[in-house]
């Protein structure tokens, strides 16, 4: 029996849990994985697909174990963005210390409900001594906690106080806080104090917490919990950890052959294309999960769109999650085509360039946006060039159009067109360009599809700009090719003419591998993009290639990779790749 | 043992710290004690080892008084810590004797008395006690406190609560405290005189500064983290002594390189464990808060321009060709050059060093010659101030 199948016999159906059903995963009848509440999700399911994570959670389980064992106690701070993964670390946690028979009598766990506001250190201990009488009821008595709430604040947290130290003599208290931030916000500077005494003079808690970034409260030396947490920073996904989650969740569901496929270089690629827009945030992939099959997956943009259905209202909530200004900051990214310098974000934001320069270094801090050097110039983009879902209109979104195009140029598959266009070739080269374009169009002509071959374009264009004797042939040339490649594109419906239009695309960026810049002036190079701009500029599907054309021949002429600071990341990985550059981060261009 | 940057420590794991247990038991039997450290270097494990393996004779009661804002709070919490020590024979004797002394008639209004008379009468009642074991208290970021009662109170209180204290150590010679705080008491004193009370508050206390580990106590810790840690090394004592040796050892920091080596699942060689070093020191987002030994400046020196002056001197003392070597107060008045250092004469300079010394930037050897205290801190400002 495998896994899976133990899951799915252990668990069972609750009846509430059908109206919740558009709030998450339906695996099978009994199977759930919660998009947005990761701890209502069954733990055994989190098990089965926690990835990438596996050596940090038994740090922290050591840590916490060592708390139960000896008279240390750590205290740990997770901090990550919205969708980093957080809550279904902290959910699995809980779950392996509250079944580890070793910690049975040695420790006790109050996991605080996030959504629970807390401005006084009383308040904060009823809520961890209301959590106790839930996990244990027989230890701990909701009717005594009910009786001491008559008392005054002051004796209630004496009593308390003295109830915990005494409880928790010979025992560790684990308390699990999600969004600390807002706890400390909340307390107060006073209430911050209180609960640095009590655990400085009490030392029977340890304090497991997560929150979406580092705060004053915890990194200013002036401040009570300066230096008291250890922070752990929870990093995004890489490509592999996100293929590793895809993989599980696919296996969990029972999905045989979307597991085989993204076993495949094709399915690797399909995850890159996702990898690229997704910055390695863990909801992406959980709420894609659940909308992806074999056949969807290749497609790649009909389970996007619905995804992104799901993630608007998320990315449009982390965006109430920072300041007014941070916020213009992230709109502005959002509806631009690349990067911007912090100068120009103040001259479109109508502020000065000081602000702005402290707001995205914090906004950079904190997850929101990454930056890439160029000399003294420093370009800012989102992290998750997903986050634009918060504002695109869908029907036009950039975002649809790149994850097509990342389809394509992530795949691995051979176009299937075998070496239709070397006879053309051939005589291109031997420039035979009359003839040449005769035996294309009768490639065209004579063939019924499929037309995965039509973006295999390269090599005809750089021999078009490698016999290009003059300025005019070399238009007329190019004219001349893609009359004939649009003119087979046109011959198609709607749908089939946007995937052409992809492949052509990809084979125009594709050329740029086949240029020997050496052998070109500037002026000539300049003039064959701006040929091929003219000829195929107007058409909104080749305009994410066309750009990467003209960036990737900025950089021939240049040699310069910095000329890509001006793209987004998705962008320059693209162009790292055909260049044949270093794998393109921000920051290292 | 794992790496617990921050977190409390089983007492038998603070390292190193024996010898300077043993000199506070040792005082204490005469004398209360200030103990001076910078922040996280790791008094409140020591204060903590102390109260859990307590000399024999002594009970201590430890108290962070960062959460106490008002006189009359603090006078509540000694109260209520000697009530808690004396016996019940003992309280009552004490009631009966206030109830005549003084016409008090019930145990809440005793409490409710002006903070002066509570504490007073408190420490009084502790002093007559019969018990053989001795009960005293530590008391963790006094300067907190001090300020959080000049807010609230006014400087006058501040200075009462401090000059109260004294008294009661200087009458009941069995009266025994340690002061401790991250930030120097000297600072809080200082607002005092500066609102025209002065105070003595500290003069009779003897003065405890507590340094890092010792070279062979700092690898020792760090060897057993790594060991506690299970990360790969092929010479252990090879790799504490270089993370022990690179962050000055500092326990604190040790526990954090090692934590650190933990969580990115590096190998303890000497290249990854000086990159994760050097990565906290230029890490713009200052793990570490380093940027606090340079923010610090303008609160700690606010008169005139000394903090531009203060970091002119760090600035001249951080790029000396030997980072152990030291220079005279001659030397460092001739080398600061730059405009902004307004300190002409040499009397001010002076007492600019003497303050740097007392906040732990500096430290001064035998022959009056000053040096960054911490090589750590020295390393840090010159990348901070690209020097």
């Amino acid at each position: 029996m495998s896994k899976h199948d133990s899951i799915k016999k252990k668990r069972r159906p609750a009846a509430d849990k059908a109206v919740q059903i558009d709030h998450q995963l339906q695996f099978t009848d009994d199977q759930f994985i919660w998009k947005f509440s990761p701890n209502q999700t069954a733990p055994d399911l989190l098990e089965a697909i926690f990835t990438g994570r596996e050596s940090l959670l038994q740090n922290v389980l050591e840590k916490i174990t060592e708390s139960a064992t000896t008279g240390s106690k750590h205290h740990v701070l997770l901090y990550g963005p919205r969708g980093i993964g957080k809550s279904h670390f902290t959910s699995l946690l809980h779950h392996r210390l509250a079944n580890d028979a070793k910690l049975a009598k040695k420790l006790r766990i109050a996991r605080l409900n996030e959504d629970e506001t807390t401005t006084s250190l009383v308040q904060l201990l009823v809520r961890i001594y209301r959590s106790l009488c839930s996990a244990y009821p027989e230890e701990y008595s909701r009717d005594w906690l009910d009786e001491l709430l008559n008392q005054s604040p002051v004796e209630i947290t004496d009593v308390l106080t003295r109830r915990l130290a005494s409880r928790f003599e010979h025992c560790t208290l684990v308390v699990l806080i999600e969004n600390l931030n807002l706890l400390f916000e909340n307390l107060g500077t006073r209430g911050q104090k209180e609960l640095r005494t009590l655990m400085q003079e009490h030392p029977f808690a340890c304090l497991i917490a997560s929150s979406q970034q580092l705060f004053k409260a915890v990194i200013d030396r002036s401040q009570p919990f300066f230096g008291f947490f250890q922070h752990i920073h929870l990093k995004p996904l890489s490509l592999d950890d996100a293929h590793q989650l895809l993989l599980k969740i696919a296996r969990s569901k029972g999905q045989d052959d979307l597991v085989a496929y993204l076993n495949t270089p094709d399915g690797r690629g399909r995850v890159r294309a996702i990898h690229d827009l997704a910055g390695g945030n863990h909801r992406v992939y959980i709420v894609l999960s659940g909308f992806i099959t074999r056949e969807s997956l290749d497609q790649l943009v009909a389970p996007f769109q619905k995804m992104a259905d799901d993630l608007t209202p998320y990315y449009q909530e982390r965006l109430r999650w920072i300041s007014p200004q941070q916020r213009q900051v992230v709109e502005l990214l959002c509806r631009e085509r690349g990067t911007l310098t912090p100068k120009e974000i103040a001259r479109r934001l109508l502020v000065s360039e000081n602000t702005i320069g402290s707001q995205v270094r914090k906004l950079v801090e904190i997850g929101y946006l990454s930056a890439t050097k160029r000399g003294r110039e420093t370009f800012y983009e989102l992290s998750e060039p997903l986050m634009r879902l918060a504002f695109e209109v869908k029907e036009q979104s950039l975002l649809v159009m790149l994850i097509d195009f990342l389809r394509i140029w992530y795949r691995t598959e051979p176009s299937q067109g075998g070496d239709r266009f070397g006879r053309t070739e051939a005589l291109f080269g031997s420039n035979r360009w009359e003839e040449g374009f005769s035996v294309l169009e009768l490639v065209f002509k004579e063939h019924d599809g499929p037309w995965g071959f039509l973006g295999d374009v390269s090599s005809m264009l750089s021999l078009i700009l490698q016999n290009g004797s003059s300025n005019e042939k070399l238009v007329s040339r190019l004219n001349t090719l893609f009359d004939i490649l649009l003119g087979v594109v046109n011959r198609h419906d709607e749908k089939q003419k946007l995937n052409l239009l992809s492949m052509l695309g990809d084979g125009l960026v594709k050329s740029l591998e086949y240029i020997d810049a050496d052998h070109f002036t500037p002026q000539v190079m300049e003039s064959y993009v701006a040929a091929i701009e003219q000829r195929v500029g107007s058409i909104p599907q080749l305009d994410i290639p066309l750009r990467l054309f003209r960036y990737g021949i900025r950089f021939l002429i240049s040699k310069d990779p910095a000329v890509f600071a001006e793209l987004i990341q998705p962008e320059r990985n693209v162009l790292h790749q055909v260049l044949g550059l270093a794998p393109s981060h921000a920051g290292t261009d | 043992m794992k790496a617990n940057p921050g977190g409390n420590l089983d007492p038998q794991h603070v390292y190193g710290r024996d010898t300077i247990i043993e000199l506070l038991w040792d005082r204490l039997e005469t004398q209360s004690i200030v103990i001076n450290a910078e922040r996280r270097i790791g008094k409140t494990q020591i204060l903590r080892k102390m109260q859990l393996e307590p000399r024999a004779g002594w009970r201590p009661v430890f108290r962070d008084l960062e959460k106490i804002h008002s006189a009359q709070e603090f006078a509540e919490l000694v109260y209520d810590d000697i009530q808690q020590f004396l016996g019940r024979a003992e309280k009552a004797k004490n009631f009966i004797q206030r109830f005549f002394e003084e016409n008090e008639t019930d145990y809440v209004n005793l409490k409710a008395r002006t903070w002066k008379k509570l504490l007073t009468s408190a420490v009084e009642d502790l002093m007559k006690t019969a018990q053989t074991v001795r009960l005293v208290f530590f008391w963790d970021e006094v300067p907190y406190m001090v300020e959080s009662i000049r807010n609230a109170d006014g400087p006058q209180v501040a200075a009462e609560v401090l000059d109260t204290i004294r008294s009661l150590r200087v009458e009941q010679d069995r009266f025994r405290v340690i002061f401790t705080g991250s930030t120097g008491l000297h600072h809080v004193l200082g607002k005092l005189t500066a609102a025209g009370i002065p105070t003595s508050a500290k003069n009779d206390m003897y003065h405890v500064t507590v340094t890092p580990l010792a070279p062979h106590d700092a690898e020792t810790l760090a060897k057993d983290l790594l060991n506690g840690e299970k990360i790969n090394c092929v010479d252990p004592g090879e790799a504490a002594s270089i993370i022990a040796e690179t962050v000055d050892y500092f326990p604190f920091y040790i526990h954090h390189v090692v934590a650190g080596l933990r969580i990115e699942e590096l190998n303890a060689t000497e290249a990854n464990i000086r990159d994760f070093v050097s990565r906290q020191l230029v890490d713009a987002s200052d793990p570490w808060q380093l940027a606090h030994y340079r923010t610090r400046l303008a609160t700690y020196y606010p008169d005139n321009d000394d903090a531009d002056s203060v970091a002119i001197i760090l600035d001249v003392l951080a790029i000396t060709a030997n980072p152990a070597s030291s220079l005279s107060v001659d030397e460092i008045l001739a080398a600061a050059t730059s405009p902004g250092f307004s300190v002409k004469d040499r009397n001010n300079l002076l007492r600019l060093l003497r303050l740097l010394d007392a906040d732990h930037y500096l430290s001064r050897d035998t022959d009056g010659r000053y040096r960054f205290r911490f090589l750590l801190i020295r390393r840090w400002w010159r990348v901070d101030r690209g020097l």
